[in-house]
């Protein structure tokens, strides 16, 4: 099902800080995983995956270290204390958010 | 569009270059990656690419949208702090005595405030990597310069080279650069950084004419050196001896070292002073500066002059760190308080941008200039309280005079352009 684009973006960093909660990951793992997870509800293009990333280590959510796997160096991500501490803050709003929509929606 | 018209296309939106080659690597990977994935699912080659790259998304847009996240930084907050913490410091050696009592002084300090603050500027924009390039040839460079000012500058007490003591402690971040150039695996490895921290202290100790600068730069060489190992630059944790258990062999021997170094080649005076410190009730008399500053620390009250009187002001313009001393004596506890938590402000940013350090010659620079600021503020709060003997020592923002300004101004100015030059892959 397609779903609209406004929806999906402020999602976007909330759902990537939560796949590397699981665990450390590089660009195209992330991609790969989120696909999967949503049963390709969400496809992420490359292009929208790595500035989102970079501005997230920017910001201390995120820390990066390169590891050579296979002979080919990848980057992988790492989430950080307060990026665990912003992912809880979204996940709230994002709870807030979701009982109020059904909420309206389940008005008699 | 190819995989490298793509990554050209991209990396063009980021103005800042030196952040494109980390992009480029990074946005290689994956069409790589999701080319493999199609030519694992049946489709030719040619195709593969041609579909990874289109997966992609638009290349501008994504350039566009990297480039706003990488560029340059400039530290506002480390600036402004250094600014105001400059002006506070001048006006604080000036009420405290420590400038003298003559207007030229105070204006002569406010010129050296003003050139550090234009160091700091001047060395933000220069790009600290040249340290990592040549960092024997600016070893060697700063010897020859000490040696030829030693040779032929002022003497200072009928000793020449005090003037510059403190431009001595530019030893440390070359050192750092030196770290940086001979890393390798194994404890061999370690011999040359191991020998250069025995040479820097010996020149440091002879060039700023100290024996306290000696033994304080070989303990901050020595600590940026383990920092090092534990970071895994030597890569002999997983071997047969494990990393705490070297930096703590290392760190041992160069105690060793230094208390022989004590033992046969300091002066008499200095050992008499060591002593004394160990001894005081026995050595009142050669104790006078120390016993005199803990008497004027210990009468101190919260607010105002100290019960038993201020510090003489010849100490404070000798011994220029016994500014603290005066500061708690003068005006109580909370204004030697507020500098503690000025120090530590300092110290808490450097230390931040250690840890936000991408590339290791950042990382390993910023610790050293941290490792400087921290050192010389810890021990020189503990020798006004009388916890250490006391050495030559100047604090960042209350040193009077030229040498040690510009040295402070220049391991922020290198701090702030480890922040704004804070890329992944540094060319060295």
């Amino acid at each position: 099902m397609a779903i609209d684009k406004s929806l999906i973006s402020g999602s976007t960093s909330m759902m990537i800080l939560r796949l590397l909660e699981e665990k450390d990951m590089y660009g195209y793992e992330m991609i790969e995983t989120l696909e999967a997870k949503s049963k390709n509800v969400f496809t992420l293009k490359a292009g929208t995956l790595y500035p989102l990333l970079h501005s997230l280590e920017d910001n201390g959510y995120l820390t990066a270290y390169e590891n050579e796997v296979n002979g080919k160096v990848r980057k992988y991500y790492s989430i950080t204390k307060s990026g665990k501490k912003y992912l809880k803050s979204k996940k709230d709003e994002w709870n807030t958010y979701q009982t109020a929509v059904l909420n309206v929606l389940c008005m008699s | 569009m190819n995989i490298e018209e793509y990554i050209t296309t991209l990396t063009e939106q980021i103005r800042y270059k030196k952040a494109r080659q980390e992009v480029a690597q990074e946005v290689r990977n994956h069409i790589l990656d999701q080319t493999q994935a199609y030519e694992q699912g049946g489709i030719a080659h040619e195709k593969a690419v041609e579909m990874a790259v289109l997966e992609m998304g638009n290349p501008v847009e994504a350039g566009v949208a990297l480039d706003k996240i990488h560029r340059p930084q400039f530290d506002w907050r480390l600036f402004a702090i250094t600014v105001l913490f400059s002006a506070a410091g001048v006006f604080i050696m000036y009420v405290t005595g420590a400038l003298g009592s003559e207007y030229s002084q105070l204006a002569r300090q406010c010129g050296f405030a003003a050139l550090g603050i234009a160091i700091i500027v001047l060395i933000c924009f220069v790009d600290y990597t040249f340290i990592g390039k040549y960092p024997l040839q600016l070893y060697i460079l700063m010897t020859v310069v000490f040696f030829i000012y030693q040779q032929t500058g002022r003497q200072v007490n009928g000793l020449r080279g005090p003037a510059l003591r403190s431009l001595v402690y530019l030893y440390v971040p070359v050192y750092a650069g030196l770290l940086y150039k001979y890393r390798g695996k194994g404890i061999r490895k370690l011999i040359i950084p191991f020998a250069f921290i025995l040479l820097t202290a010996l020149l440091s100790q002879s060039l700023g004419a100290s024996l306290y600068i000696g033994l304080g730069i070989g303990a901050i060489c020595t600590f940026l050196l383990l920092y090092a190992i534990l970071k895994g630059w030597y890569q002999i944790g997983e071997k047969r001896i494990t990393a705490p258990a070297l930096v703590a062999a290392i760190f041992a021997s160069v105690v060793l070292l230094f208390a022989i170094y004590i033992l046969c080649f300091a002066a008499d005076y200095q050992k008499l002073r060591l002593i004394a410190f160990l001894q005081p009730e026995a050595y009142r008399d050669a104790n006078y500066q120390v016993s005199a500053t803990l008497r004027a620390i210990n009468g101190a009250q919260i607010f105002g002059e100290s019960t038993e009187g201020t510090l003489i002001k010849d100490f404070v313009q000798q011994e220029n760190f016994l500014i603290f001393a005066q500061v708690v004596a003068m005006y109580g506890l909370i204004a030697g308080a507020a500098v503690i938590i000025a120090f530590g402000t300092l110290t808490y940013y450097a230390l931040h941008i250690v840890r936000r350090q991408k590339n290791q010659l950042g990382m390993i620079l910023s610790a050293a200039c941290f490792l400087l600021v921290l050192f010389n503020c810890t021990t020189g709060i503990l020798m006004n309280f009388g916890f250490m003997p006391m050495g030559s020592l100047q604090f960042p923002f209350l040193s009077r005079g030229g040498a040690g300004t510009v040295m402070y101004a220049v391991v922020i100015g290198l701090l702030m352009s480890c922040c704004r030059n804070n890329v992944r892959h540094t060319v060295v």
